[in-house]
């Protein structure tokens, strides 16, 4: 009965080591992040991005995800873009800044299949190209249109012109007369 | 008009300065009272802020978009009626155009504040002056409305001059004399006075018409400059311009009748007046269900995606009691009853224009809600119920309008003595047509 009840605790207890992964965060990867600048100007930057194990052996297929750090609206992490590696671990996207400077870059692997940790990154990035400031199209007819609200204005000037002048000459007219009167009856 | 009849007219058109009998200070109370309590209506909703109210992020348009666009259309009519009068030199307009300058001064007050009290942070209407969008409608709103407001106080101030010179004289020497005096600027009917004033009156006479005008077209604008269905509409501004008419023709009326049996004034102003402002109210009302046939018709038979769904929900659907209510009891019935002919001319003109009052006022909730809770995002419609918030300001702002004019008319004479005087000389010497005041039997 011992024997029996030793047994079943041996068969548990070797079934509950065979649910644990068997390589357990066994591979801690790196990632080492760079930038280049695009042949293409209106791509900007691409960033690159190689994730290998310590040994120094790619990691492809796996998905890397890049941010800006930012203040804008509070420090946060604005997301740049995502990308998988290839069979040389390298993940690449192409980045055009909206300002020149420098930009913190962070990329970042969540872990894969239960034994690739996680990994991150950070790289300081030079810009010294960037996004054209926005110029908003000319609208059609915009050379009338500009000109519309002064024309408008113009005649506002006018009407309260006329207001004023109605007021004004009626009032001097009245009290011009009444002193008129008043000298030619003579003191009182 | 004899001398005994002249005596008379100015005894009734200046009774009531310094003079306040029971009736005026019940009235007084009533009236303070329900200002009092949209006052109140305000400070709590200023406290809380405009979650208070019904509008909300679909509908953030309601009553006090439509209280503002009613009271100034209103305002627009009382100066119409007068400019009107003036430029055609109708001789029976005397007694009516104080009291229509006065309503169109004390209408345009009350509706220029409604942008502010809608405003959630009224105090921000100053980023209105110090930042203003030279092409927003808003900017220009502000200055048509100002505009208009000093345009309709000089428009008040003119000829009212020679009747402060008749309260001077009348007054015994003292503070209230040497006021009264001050702003008759001393004026002693000399003819390059006459002169003088006349040209005044006559500039502002014509002056008033297009800046009206300007003002109901630039809050036209506000909504038909923008792309929502039922609002994005060319015949907008001239729709608007016509329903202020309309519906300051009909006040302009109900005040008269009021101010006439009050004041007791129906020796001069009599069932001919009322027959000729219903004739105006006629042709104004005829005009704008023209329009809107018009406006309804070229939208409806085009039926753009944008306005099919409020044109649905007006004729059809959930608006279409307030629009058929308003088509048929605020427009057709209201005409019919005053092109009628036969007896109780006054009372049917009064009834009418009470009708034709309520049924504007529906219109432009018609126009205002349905727009601004038609879906334009493909969700759900919005949905406006007004709470007593709203309800308790738009009752205390109706009532200040009555509480103005008879504040107003305690200081002021409710009929131009002068301009009768002026009237009855000219057809004097005209050889003696009918007196201007008569004419007509009396209901």
């Amino acid at each position: 009965m011992t024997r029996l009840f030793a047994a079943i605790l041996g068969a548990v207890a070797l079934l509950a080591v065979g649910q644990q992964p068997a390589f357990a965060d066994h591979v801690k990867p790196t990632i080492d992040v760079g930038a280049r600048a695009s042949d293409r100007s209106e791509l900007g930057y691409i960033i690159d991005a190689r994730l290998r194990t310590a040994d120094g052996k790619a990691i492809g297929d796996a998905a890397i995800r890049f941010y800006e750090l930012v203040t804008f609206v509070g420090p946060r992490e604005m997301f740049l873009g995502g990308a998988t590696t290839d069979s040389q671990g390298v993940a690449s996207i192409a980045y055009l800044p909206a300002l020149t400077g420098t930009r913190q870059i962070v990329a970042r692997f969540a872990g894969c299949c239960e034994h690739i940790a996680a990994a991150e990154a950070r790289f300081a990035l030079e810009a010294t190209i960037a996004k054209p400031a926005f110029r908003q199209e000319r609208q059609p007819l915009a050379a009338f249109s500009d000109r519309v609200p002064y024309v408008v204005g113009v005649l506002v000037l006018a009407v309260w012109g006329l207001i004023g002048f109605a007021l004004f000459a009626a009032a001097r007219g009245v009290i011009g007369g009444a002193r008129g009167a008043s000298r030619k009856e003579g003191p009182a | 008009m004899d001398r005994r009849t002249l005596a008379l007219y100015r005894e009734r058109a200046t009774w009531s300065i310094g003079h306040g009998d029971k009736k005026f200070w019940v009235s007084l109370f009533v009236l303070s009272s329900l200002v009092a309590a949209g006052v109140y209506a305000y400070v709590y909703q200023v406290q809380r802020g405009l979650w208070v109210t019904g509008l909300n992020q679909k509908v953030s348009w309601g009553f006090y978009i439509i209280n503002c666009v009613f009271f100034i259309g209103i305002s627009y009519g009382g100066a119409m009626t007068s400019a009107i009068l003036r430029l055609t030199n109708a001789k029976w307009r005397a007694p009516l155009t104080r009291i229509a300058e006065a309503t169109a001064v004390a209408a345009l007050f009350v509706g220029a504040v409604y942008p502010i009290i809608d405003l959630g942070r009224p105090d921000r209407i100053i980023y209105l002056l110090q930042f203003p969008q030279v092409g927003s409608p808003v900017v220009w709103d502000l200055v048509a409305i100002s505009t208009y407001m000093v345009a309709s106080l000089v428009f008040l101030y003119l000829p009212l001059i020679p009747d402060l010179a008749t309260t001077r004289d009348s007054l015994r020497p003292g503070l209230l004399r040497r006021i009264y005096g001050m702003l008759a600027l001393g004026w002693r009917g000399l003819p390059s006075q006459e002169r003088a004033l006349r040209r005044g009156i006559g500039i502002m006479a014509v002056l008033i018409i297009p800046l009206a005008i300007s003002v109901h077209s630039v809050l036209a604008w506000l909504f038909a400059v923008t792309v929502r269905g039922g609002w994005h509409s060319t015949i907008f501004a001239p729709l608007f311009v016509l329903a202020a008419m309309l519906s300051g023709v009909a006040a302009v009326i109900i005040v008269v009748a009021v101010f006439r049996k009050v004041y007791g004034l129906q020796q001069f102003i009599t069932t001919k007046h009322f027959r000729y402002l219903s004739y105006l109210l006629i042709a104004l009302g005829m005009g704008y269900l023209y329009f809107m046939v018009s406006e309804y018709l070229t939208e409806a038979y085009v039926l753009e995606e944008s306005t099919a769904p409020v044109l649905e929900a007006i004729f059809t659907g959930s608006y279409a009691p307030a629009f058929w209510s308003f088509t048929i009891l605020g427009l057709v019935f209201p005409l019919a009853l005053a092109a009628l002919p036969g007896r109780l001319t006054i009372a049917r003109a009064c009834t009418a224009s009470a009708l034709v009052i309520a049924g504007m006022w529906l219109k432009r909730f018609l126009i205002v809600v349905p727009g601004m809770a038609e879906p334009i995002m493909p969700w759900d419609w919005g949905r406006y119920a007004p709470t007593w918030v709203e309800i308790t300001i738009t009752i205390g702002s109706a009532a200040a309008i009555p509480l103005i004019l008879i504040v107003f008319f305690r200081f002021f004479p409710v009929m131009s003595v002068h301009e009768m005087e002026e009237v009855e000389g000219a057809v004097e010497r005209s050889g003696g047509l009918a007196p201007a005041y008569g004419g007509g039997g009396d209901d």
